[in-house]
């Protein structure tokens, strides 16, 4: 498992993607509370992730 | 009349195959225009092949797309998704729309597409130039038909909410499929992935488009969300789909690349192949979990249920890859020697 971490070499878009997948998960929980933040800031990670990944790849 | 869930399920089917169609068409396009702009005669014969193979899904996803529209058109049941409730106030209404605008267009795209794949041999050979313009007069078609599936008569806001929905799916779950036919079709040549692979990073940028356009509509849309298990669903399967395709078309994509370079003297390890299929079955079943969970909001199951059910699609989908593999004899590793 290690090794495959270790060849993976991840970009500053991916980490942005990665945050905004985590964001939108931990949203759900304050979502039922009637909390967007997370929710919203999953969108401006995703949006920051997408442009990156274009300029990176 | 179809009972609700049902219409949603061969609506999907309908979306599904027309999604594929429109990416077969596009990337048909793509890698014919890049046949024609490329100076190296070897990626140039390449790209013709890849361009005329994507006749293969194109006619999977006509004859899929096809034979539901004409379930869904002798079942009168033309909705397609939840929106449309709010579009018209009856069933009867709705059934107009479908009856006076949409076979029209319908029996354009089947009666121009028969004649193509019926004679396409003969298109091929004599004409082998029209093959770009059969890609893109039917693309043309697809984007219509999948944007509008109840009708263009009457144009509103709310039409603008359908075209969201519709032709991101041709980027999003209809290139996730072209993605898999290519990793498919280039499995026994080592000359034809070093000329493909290094295109996943453009069709992966689709893929984040298209996702990126489901995702913004929700937000923009946020005041008329109910907060229904469907819709939980629908925002873990998304996470899912965001995390599992940030590893693949990112690290992975570059692992696969530079594993097929020809500066790489020796093949990439099987634990890569393992992987690759681990994160194409997780691609493919999110993508029609999600396709599928927007057209029924409202089934009447909990978040425990609808997870359970994504778990055991994926176990089944990735048991059905592995018995394909099994059966055609494809490597699990994607890279061989040849």
């Amino acid at each position: 498992m290690a090794e495959i971490i270790a060849d993976f070499h991840i970009k500053s878009s991916e980490i942005l993607l990665l945050l905004a997948g985590v964001s939108l998960l931990i949203s759900l929980p304050y979502l039922a509370e009637g909390s967007s933040t997370f929710w919203t800031l999953a969108r401006i990670l995703y949006g920051m992730g997408v442009v990156l990944f274009f300029v990176d790849r | 009349m179809l009972p609700s869930e049902l219409t949603a399920l061969v609506v999907f089917f309908e979306q599904l195959g027309l999604a594929l169609c429109g990416a077969a068409c596009l990337w048909g396009i793509f890698f014919s225009v890049n046949a024609e702009t490329t100076k190296e005669e070897g990626k140039k014969k390449i790209f013709n092949e890849i361009s005329n193979k994507l006749f293969i899904p194109f006619t999977l996803g006509f004859v899929i797309s096809t034979l539901v529209w004409l379930i869904r058109i002798f079942s009168r049941s033309g909705f397609a998704s939840r929106h449309t409730f709010n579009l018209f106030s009856n069933l009867s209404q709705m059934s107009q729309y479908v009856e006076r605008s949409v076979p029209v267009l319908w029996l354009v795209f089947i009666f121009f597409s028969l004649a193509f794949i019926i004679f396409s041999s003969f298109w091929k050979k004599k004409f082998p130039h029209l093959v770009r313009t059969f890609y893109l007069v039917s693309f043309i078609l697809v984007f219509i038909l999948i944007s509008f599936p109840t009708g263009v008569a009457n144009f509103t806001n709310d039409h603008l909410f359908f075209i969201k929905h519709g032709f991101p799916l041709i980027f999003t779950i209809g290139t996730v499929m072209i993605v898999d036919f290519l990793f498919f079709f280039t499995r026994s040549s080592l000359r034809a992935k070093r000329a493909i692979f290094p295109y996943f990073t453009t069709l992966n940028k689709f893929i984040w488009i298209g996702l990126g356009i489901h995702f913004f509509t929700d937000w923009v849309n946020a005041a008329q969300i109910a907060l229904t298990p469907v819709f939980y669903f629908v925002q873990i399967v998304t996470a899912v789909i965001i995390i599992n395709g940030m590893l693949f078309t990112g690290p992975l994509t570059e692992v696969i690349i530079s594993g097929v370079s020809e500066r790489r003297v020796k093949p990439l390890e099987k634990k890569w192949g393992i992987i690759s299929g681990i994160s194409g079955v997780i691609s493919f079943s999110s993508w029609t979990s999600l396709t599928l969970a927007t057209l029924l909001p409202n089934v009447p199951l909990s978040l425990s249920y609808l997870l359970a059910i994504y778990v055991i699609k994926l176990v089944v989908i990735y048991v059905a890859f592995l018995f394909i593999e099994w059966m055609t004899d494809i490597p699990l590793s994607f890279v061989n020697t040849n």
